[in-house]
């Protein structure tokens, strides 16, 4: 799959769905392509992703958004971590 | 959106929370505001609260209803104090129709006009009190108006919300003549300077520079016609206008007293209520106090209420009459308030010019002492004189004099 989307030039997370995380600034973080939650306290949530882990470390961590396409997290953002699989 | 969908609040404790969301997540059921402390609090739509119920025993989380927010839930409260909201509901219907409709017409300005008068020429324009304001055409109203009034200099009606204001300027008097097309003469009501003459309609009879006094004709109201030898035939009649202005020089003396009666009230007062209800009228008064014959008294009347009640045909009248007692007492003026009457008369003086329509130029006054008990106020007011006085042509004027054939002798 890696290679397909190398040759066809397509993003990532298209075909191999990958997990995108989108910061802004360290008050907010938009997780996709996820595929479930696997802890989830004030200061830390762990999200599982297809070839992933990620690790959010902070203060008063809120999931303002929890949907199928994705996890909007806010708070004050110390840490983002990648574990793979 | 969501509070028009009509949302929850709530919380869940116990067993596998992380479970338990993801469970909800792959239910389709959409959760945010997610807080954790030792329970996790959240908001997700009234009506998938229900289907959390297999998802909670899968999970042995246990589900609290905290608040309900939103549109339907809102309803469903109105609808239990359905009598309070229709109630208000109504007093919004009744407010806008009522507002819908004129309930008062009000006037202001007039001074040789009755407030009687103006309202029977604004019926008779079929606007009254209780009308629809759609109907309101107040531009046609002051133009009605300066048509049955030409001595309307300035007329004005305005809509402030349910009330129709009407507000008035009087011209001038030469106006009457104007309208009913009596010929007159434009005459000098003061002695003066003329200082400048435009003349509209008749024949000028002074110029500019030259002294006139009260009385004199300024614009004649009759125009010669003349023949081809230039001799008068006959006199046209007009109502004389123009614009005419005279500088006038006014010197003025006037005694103000130092002695006078000053009135002092005793403290005693009767007050007496007055209500009216149609033609019904009762007055009450403490009993015990009486007013004394003997007595002078100041009468203060406060109209409390003056309306009629539209659309019933019932008029209010409440009045409160206060009776004040008191004496002329023997008083005399200190310097400081001698100086301040004699400027108050001469303040009168100058306030009556302008009202008039004088446009003051300059003006100076001083007092003298005439004797102990008397001063003297003495002065010169100059101002500028726009209004004339008219007087009608009299048949002799408008007649031509003409020399009499001579007679022929019977030998």
């Amino acid at each position: 799959m890696k290679k397909i989307s190398e040759k066809l030039d397509l993003a990532p997370d298209i075909l191999e769905g990958s997990t995108i995380v989108s910061m802004y600034g360290n008050q907010s973080a938009l997780v996709e392509n996820y595929k479930s939650i696997i802890e989830y306290s004030p200061s830390l949530v762990k999200l599982q992703g297809k070839h992933v882990k990620l690790l959010i470390e902070g203060v008063d961590l809120t999931i303002d958004r929890f949907t199928q396409d994705d996890c909007k997290i806010l708070g004050n953002i110390q840490s983002v971590q990648v574990i793979p699989i | 959106m969501k509070w028009l969908k009509g949302y929850i609040e709530c919380q869940v404790c116990g067993g596998s929370l992380e479970r338990f969301l993801n469970m909800c997540r792959h239910h389709g059921i959409y959760i945010w505001k997610l807080q954790r402390a030792e329970k996790i609090h959240m908001c997700m739509y009234a009506k998938d609260f229900v289907h959390l119920v297999p998802l909670c025993a899968r999970t042995s989380v246990h589900p609290h209803l905290v608040k309900k927010k939103g549109l339907p839930f809102q309803i469903q409260k109105m609808w239990r104090n359905w009598t309070f909201y229709s109630g208000f509901l109504f007093f919004l219907t009744v407010l806008m129709v009522l507002s819908s409709y004129l309930w008062e017409i009000t006037y202001s300005g007039q001074r040789s006009f009755s407030r009687e008068t103006l309202s029977a020429d604004v019926e008779g324009m079929d606007v009254y009190p209780g009308m629809k304001r759609s109907r309101l055409d107040c531009d046609a109203i002051e133009k009605r108006l300066r048509e049955i009034h030409p001595e309307i200099s300035w007329v004005s009606a305005e809509e402030i919300g349910s009330v129709l204001k009407i507000s008035i300027k009087e011209g001038k008097e030469s106006v009457e003549h104007e309208k009913t097309g009596t010929p007159c003469h434009l005459t000098a009501p003061y002695d003066g300077t003329i200082q400048d003459i435009s003349v509209s309609r008749g024949t000028a009879k002074v110029k500019r520079g030259q002294k006139v006094k009260k009385g004199d004709i300024l614009i004649s109201g009759l125009i010669p016609v003349t023949d081809d030898s230039d001799q008068i035939t006959e006199y046209m009649t007009v109502a004389a206008k123009g614009d005419i202005s005279i500088l006038v020089r006014q010197s003025f003396s006037e005694p103000v007293e130092t002695h006078y009666k000053k009135k002092v009230y005793t403290g005693n007062s009767v007050i007496q209520w007055v209500f009216q209800w149609q033609d019904q009228r009762i007055s009450l008064k403490n009993p015990f106090k009486r007013l004394d014959n003997s007595g002078e008294y100041d009468i203060i009347t406060e109209i409390c209420a003056d309306r009629i009640i539209h659309p019933l045909p019932v008029s209010v009248y409440a009045e409160k009459k206060e009776y004040r007692k008191y004496k002329m007492v023997d008083a005399v003026y200190t310097a400081d308030e001698l100086k301040k009457e004699g400027m108050r008369k001469y303040q009168r003086r100058m306030e009556k010019l302008t009202e008039e329509g004088m446009e003051l130029s300059s003006h100076t006054a001083v007092m003298k002492q005439q004797d102990v008990k008397t001063w003297i106020l003495q002065g010169e007011i100059s101002f500028l004189c726009r209004k004339m006085s008219s007087r009608a042509v009299t048949e002799d004027e408008a007649r031509v004099n003409r020399p009499e054939p001579p007679s022929k002798t019977e030998e």
